[in-house]
């Protein structure tokens, strides 16, 4: 479904990414690990087509085109979804207003039928119960003064109601109580399909305890310095990642 | 066809002196009274300069590029005129129409007021008229500078609407104005004058839809009086066309407990100005005063509010927020003042602006002037642009940059809309700002 390859990007002339490569089959959960400063959230950003960085090579194919053709909105009609870790606040903007607006944008660009007023409010309380999200936010102004871990929910609900091939988490867990951190990995788990694969990218192996990656990368110095199942994972709670920054920079 | 200050003078006189010997029919006499007052006022005055403060932002150039005359009052409605009275999907309302310079009876919708409530033309005869006239003399607000004078001076009919004691309106009382201009030359010189009983309520929606596309003048003078416990809701929609300008000069003066909640939306018009002047006279007054306007183009929106705090315990609170496209330019020059009297005043003023453009302009100015010594007084203003971040995130979802700009345009102006009580007129309102060609994308000139 997505192929990386030899990528390398940068910001106002310093490399981040240094030639990443990662492949993720359909219906694969992939989580990417790895210490601060390592260039995951430059990954998502890129995934997602921010433009503050510079692609100095390499290639990125989504379902058989290349991600740079497609312009943001593009991404998201393709299937492409990306949970922030810093979700944006936007005052004025009705929550449901806006999630519908995004679904209908979606659908009309896939050649599919604009969602009726009355299933999508169906539709959207059951994301929002699925997320443990009481039904209030859906009345508020999108993230406007949303806790945390409210603004988290409110991600993987748009999750949940868009079912995007392929999922990009940005630190979803990092904020999270352990209430909140299991209610999330069930909303991941729930869109977790044959069909859809996920990428989580995340510092901590804990939200791997709720949710079981098919494949486990460690990402340090601008590239995937290590691939393996679940199991890395445990070996990095125990060991950090100082080791394999060593071997990478080696 | 520029013509220079002293010209535009001499040339308005002329047509002042046609009005009093040219009167279809006999003189109206008690309006002659009033009449003079305003030719007596704009005789003595100068038209305003940039030199005066509250002109300084304030050019009046193309309200001085000519000596506008008179709309000439039809009998018929043409095709435009009847498109433009299309009610309000699902507003229901008391209807009163004034189109070129005259109350039509006709065209209005009065049968269904209830008892207590009087809507009036300023030709009706002379008792009836009589309150109204002593009103206007008394009021002085033909004196507030040149425009006002000429208005009255040029006033051919006007609009009373009373309110007797602790009568409720059961449904708004819709005033639509109109100036069916053929050519760049005429002006219309509404007058309202409003008086709410002790107690009584009502709810007042005030139109200006623009007719075709010539330069008309429209110079409104709005005189309201709240008598005590009195609670009025005011709502103006100006949508005057893409050549027109609009004046408005309004005076409300508050007693005791009363209670006057404006909501200005001034959209569409070339030149816009408003100068409010809220009177809070009796103890316990309370006034809520919201806006919106837009500029594009080469437009110009103007807002000037005066709150005169002379009695204790009042309340008055002001917002208005700005949507600024294109080469537009506003200004919002908002004071509250309070007298050595008006103890415990509580009165707050905000201006918030949003900048589409870079080429568009605002001057925001507010002002606190105070005397007395126990109060609780602030004011804030803010000039913001569009956050990068909110327009990547909805595009992010797969929302297109033209939809998510039209989305945070109207959520920046949904807490001003949002204090519309009146659902329909609410929605009406949301659609007519997302219609705005600068706003739908149907023009060229959208930032991103």
């Amino acid at each position: 479904m997505l192929r990386i390859s030899n990528l390398k990007a940068s910001i106002d002339s310093k490399p981040i990414l240094n030639g990443l490569d990662l492949e993720v089959g359909t219906g694969e959960i992939h989580a990417i690990m790895g210490p601060n400063g390592s260039g995951k959230s430059t990954l998502s950003h890129i995934l997602a087509g921010r433009e503050d960085y510079r692609i100095d090579s390499g290639e990125i194919i989504f379902d058989g085109k290349s991600l740079f053709d497609l312009s943001v909105e593009e991404r998201a009609h393709a299937g492409l979804f990306l949970a922030m870790q810093y979700p944006v606040e936007l005052p004025g903007v009705n929550n449901m207003v806006f999630l519908r607006a995004a679904l209908n944008a979606q659908l009309l660009a896939r050649g599919e039928q604009e969602i009726s007023a009355a299933d999508f409010i169906k539709t959207v309380r059951d994301a929002a119960a699925q997320v443990d999200l009481d039904q209030s936010f859906l009345k508020r102004n999108v993230n406007h003064g949303f806790s945390g871990g409210e603004k988290k929910r409110n991600e993987i609900l748009q999750m949940v109601l868009f079912q995007p091939r392929l999922a990009i988490l940005d630190e979803t867990d990092s904020g999270l109580d352990i209430d909140a951190l299991k209610t999330v990995a069930n909303g991941i788990n729930s869109v977790r399909g044959p069909e859809r694969s996920i990428i989580l990218v995340t510092h901590y192996q804990r939200l791997l305890d709720y949710i079981e990656p098919d494949f486990v990368h460690v990402l340090a110095g601008g590239r995937i310095v290590r691939s393996g199942d679940k199991m890395l994972a445990h070996e990095l709670e125990q060991k950090g990642y100082g080791w394999l920054e060593q071997e990478a920079a080696a | 066809m520029s013509m220079s200050t002293a010209a535009i003078s001499e040339r308005y006189q002329h047509i002042i002196r046609e009005q009093f010997e040219n009167q279809p029919g006999h003189p109206h006499k008690p309006l002659d009274r009033i009449k003079r007052e305003g030719r007596h006022a704009f005789t003595h005055m100068d038209f305003p300069e940039r030199r005066q403060e509250d002109w300084r932002y304030t050019g009046i150039d193309r309200l001085l590029g000519q000596a506008f005359v008179p709309a000439r009052p039809r009998s018929t409605a043409d095709s435009e005129t009847t498109r433009l009275l299309a009610p309000i999907a699902g507003l229901e309302s008391h209807r009163l129409v004034f189109i070129d310079n005259r109350f039509r009876v006709d065209l209005s919708a009065l049968d269904a007021l209830p008892d207590g409530v009087s809507v009036y033309s300023l030709r009706e005869d002379a008792p009836q008229i009589e309150p109204a006239i002593s009103r206007m003399e008394s009021s002085m607000i033909h004196n507030r500078n040149r425009f006002t004078a000429l208005g009255t001076a040029l006033l051919t009919d006007g609009i009373v609407v009373n309110l007797a004691p602790d009568v409720i309106l059961d449904k708004p009382l819709e005033m639509i104005f109109m100036v069916t201009s053929r050519s760049d030359s005429v002006c219309s010189t509404p007058r309202v004058l409003i008086s709410l009983g002790e107690g009584s309520c009502a709810a007042l929606i005030e139109r200006y839809c623009g007719y075709g596309q010539h330069l008309y003048f429209q110079n409104v003078i709005e005189e309201i009086i709240l008598h005590p416990r009195a609670n009025l809701q005011h709502y103006r929609l100006v949508e005057e066309n893409d050549a027109a300008c609009h004046l408005w000069n309004m005076q409300v003066q508050q007693h005791e407990s009363s209670r006057y909640t404006g909501l200005n939306l001034q959209l569409a018009g070339a030149w816009i100005r408003s100068d409010i002047e809220i009177e809070m006279n009796g103890h316990g007054a309370e006034c809520a005063l919201n806006g919106l306007y837009t500029v594009d183009l080469g437009r110009q929106n103007d807002v000037h509010v005066n709150i005169l705090h002379h009695a204790p315990e009042c309340k008055s609170r002001q917002h208005y927020k700005g949507l600024l496209l294109g080469k537009g330019r506003a200004v919002f020059d908002g004071r509250i003042v309070v007298d050595r009297e008006a103890q415990h005043t509580d009165a707050h003023l905000s201006n918030d602006n949003l900048m589409l453009s870079d080429d568009a302009e605002v001057d925001t100015k507010p002002q606190l002037v105070i005397h007395a010594d126990d109060v609780k007084c602030g004011h804030g203003t803010t000039i913001g642009q569009l956050d990068p971040e909110q327009l990547f995130y909805m595009r992010c979802r797969g929302i297109s940059e033209a939809e998510a700009f039209r989305l945070l345009c109207q959520g920046f102006a949904s807490d001003i809309l949002d204090t519309c009580e009146i659902d329909a007129l609410r929605e009406h309102v949301q659609s007519r700002l997302l219609a705005l060609p600068g706003i739908s994308g149907d023009r060229p000139g959208m930032e991103s």
